[in-house]
């Protein structure tokens, strides 16, 4: 986690000098800077920040799509993410900017039906438990959520808006997303950043939390380490489970021809040998490298039919790719796409 | 689940048939001794956290470590030095396999698709067992 964080600080401090000329006094240093004016026209601060070249508006979003470094960094959908995100922080409790505020949810909700990931936004949007597709509504409630946070002590690890309003009624003109300290905390960039990746990994907490059962009932988020706990506990017992059913069925008679069809009549629709033979994809494995070894096949011959020797052994045969996993053309298509994803 | 082209309990239930049909037949009907009996384990179980990988393929780091393992046990099956390398899982970081070379996001993630492979891993093979051992008598 630390490189990221120490990578993101260049980029953001770049970009602040990039894009600003005029010195503009970003947040992230010192909030009370905000207080002059930027240079930008009132409520045209998200259509400058479409405008903003790619990279400077990759920069803007580095804070929050972390990402952008694994994957190709979506310049549309990052800035749908910086909008929303900027419509969930910026300022909208100040009563005097309301014609910026629907400007804001407008242009939001307008280009939010175009995005394609939005994992994290999601995440976040549910939590008021809004479809993406009612998108206005959701950033409403969500802006009512943030006035009603803002009322609330900062008890929680997001950024909010608090007091200040000088810096409120010029920080929303601002094309970037300003991140506001919560009371009594550092407002230096390091852990400024690190909240913002905190909060991100708080949000794919909540999503595991999802995942493992009963641990829906936590308090809030930040009660990290019970959760992580929880998750290993699950992820453990999950495993216990594979070593203790592998023993079981270790254990079992391999007579048992498995009764494959009924098997896959449990999980599937189809019930027959030949769906049964038509269900695996034989594209994947390579045919062949028959083993002449295998002589004597009377379990694996029970349930099947005579005359489909070849098939089942073919498919045997395959089993031995399964688990060597060294076939040659499955080995190199996937140590190609390996590298792919390595590097 | 996760896969659109092929749904992933299938693909799941499909490799780890045949990886089962394909330990069932090298060993011996009935083993006797206890280290057989583990080395079935082993395998079976191998071939639990094989079928998983493979079935979801390259797609997650996870899969990709579990598949490097794999490898590496291979190799080193070769040589025979009976090198135990279980899939010693400890923490989260060491739970995820390969999730020390991640960082915590992606850790996270890849915990999630863990988990949900895991589940259906854990489903296929007990509706293996009950039905096997519904249909037909267990020798254990």
């Amino acid at each position: 986690m630390e490189p990221n964080v120490e990578a993101v600080q260049p980029q953001f401090r770049s970009g602040i000098s990039g894009t600003k000329p005029g010195g503009m006094g970003f947040v992230f240093d010192d909030i009370h800077g905000l207080i002059p004016g930027p240079p930008e026209t009132d409520g045209t601060s998200f259509t400058a920040l479409l405008e903003l070249p790619p990279p400077q508006a990759v920069e803007l979003l580095v804070k929050e799509d972390f990402p952008a470094k694994s994957m190709p960094p979506p310049i549309f959908p990052s800035n749908i993410a910086l909008i929303d995100r900027a419509s969930m922080f910026s300022v909208f409790a100040s009563a005097d900017n309301p014609p910026e505020s629907t400007n804001i949810l407008s242009v939001s909700s307008s280009m939010k039906t175009d995005s394609v990931k939005q994992e994290p936004l999601e995440s976040e949007h549910h939590r008021n438990s809004s479809s993406p597709a009612v998108s206005n509504q959701s950033l409403k409630s969500i802006k009512r959520k943030e006035r009603e946070k803002k009322v609330k002590e900062s008890s929680k690890k997001s950024k909010k808006l608090e007091a200040n309003e000088a810096s409120d009624g010029s920080g929303e003109q601002l094309p970037y997303v300003h991140v506001r300290a919560r009371r009594g905390q550092a407002t230096d960039s390091h852990s400024l950043a690190e909240r913002a990746r905190r909060e991100k990994i708080n949000a794919r907490m909540k999503l595991l939390q999802d995942l493992v059962p009963g641990c829906n009932k936590s308090l809030q988020i930040s009660g990290t380490a019970m959760v992580l706990d929880e998750i290993i506990n699950h992820v453990q017992a999950l495993q216990r489970q594979v070593e203790f059913l592998s023993m079981r069925l270790a254990a079992v008679n391999p007579r048992i021809d498995f009764n494959l069809d009924a098997l896959l009549a449990v999980e599937s629709e189809s019930s027959i040998d030949n769906s049964y033979l038509g269900m695996f994809p034989p594209s994947i494995w390579p045919e062949g490298q028959l083993n002449s070894s295998r002589q004597q096949q009377p379990w694996l011959l029970d349930g099947l039919h005579p005359g489909r020797v070849d098939d089942t052994s073919n498919f045997i045969t395959q089993e031995n790719s399964l688990l060597s996993y060294d076939s040659p053309p499955n080995s190199a298509s996937l140590h190609s796409s390996q590298l792919k994803m390595e590097l | 689940m996760k896969n659109p082209n092929y749904p992933l309990k299938k693909r799941l239930a499909s490799r780890f048939l045949k990886a089962l049909e394909k330990i069932k037949y090298n060993m011996s009907p009935s083993p006797v001794s206890i280290e057989e009996k583990r080395r079935r384990h082993r395998a079976v179980r191998g071939a639990a956290y094989a079928s998983m990988a493979s079935s979801v393929g390259p797609r997650r780091a996870w899969s990709r470590a579990l598949l490097r393992k794999m490898r590496e046990r291979k190799r080193a099956r070769r040589n025979p030095r009976n090198a135990d390398t279980r899939f010693g899982l400890n923490q989260l970081c060491d739970v995820v396999p390969g999730g020390e070379a991640m960082d915590s996001r992606s850790l996270l993630n890849e915990t999630a698709h863990y988990i949900e492979c895991l589940v259906a891993q854990v489903q296929i093979m007990r509706e293996i067992l009950h039905s096997s051992s519904s249909s037909s008598s267990t020798t254990l």
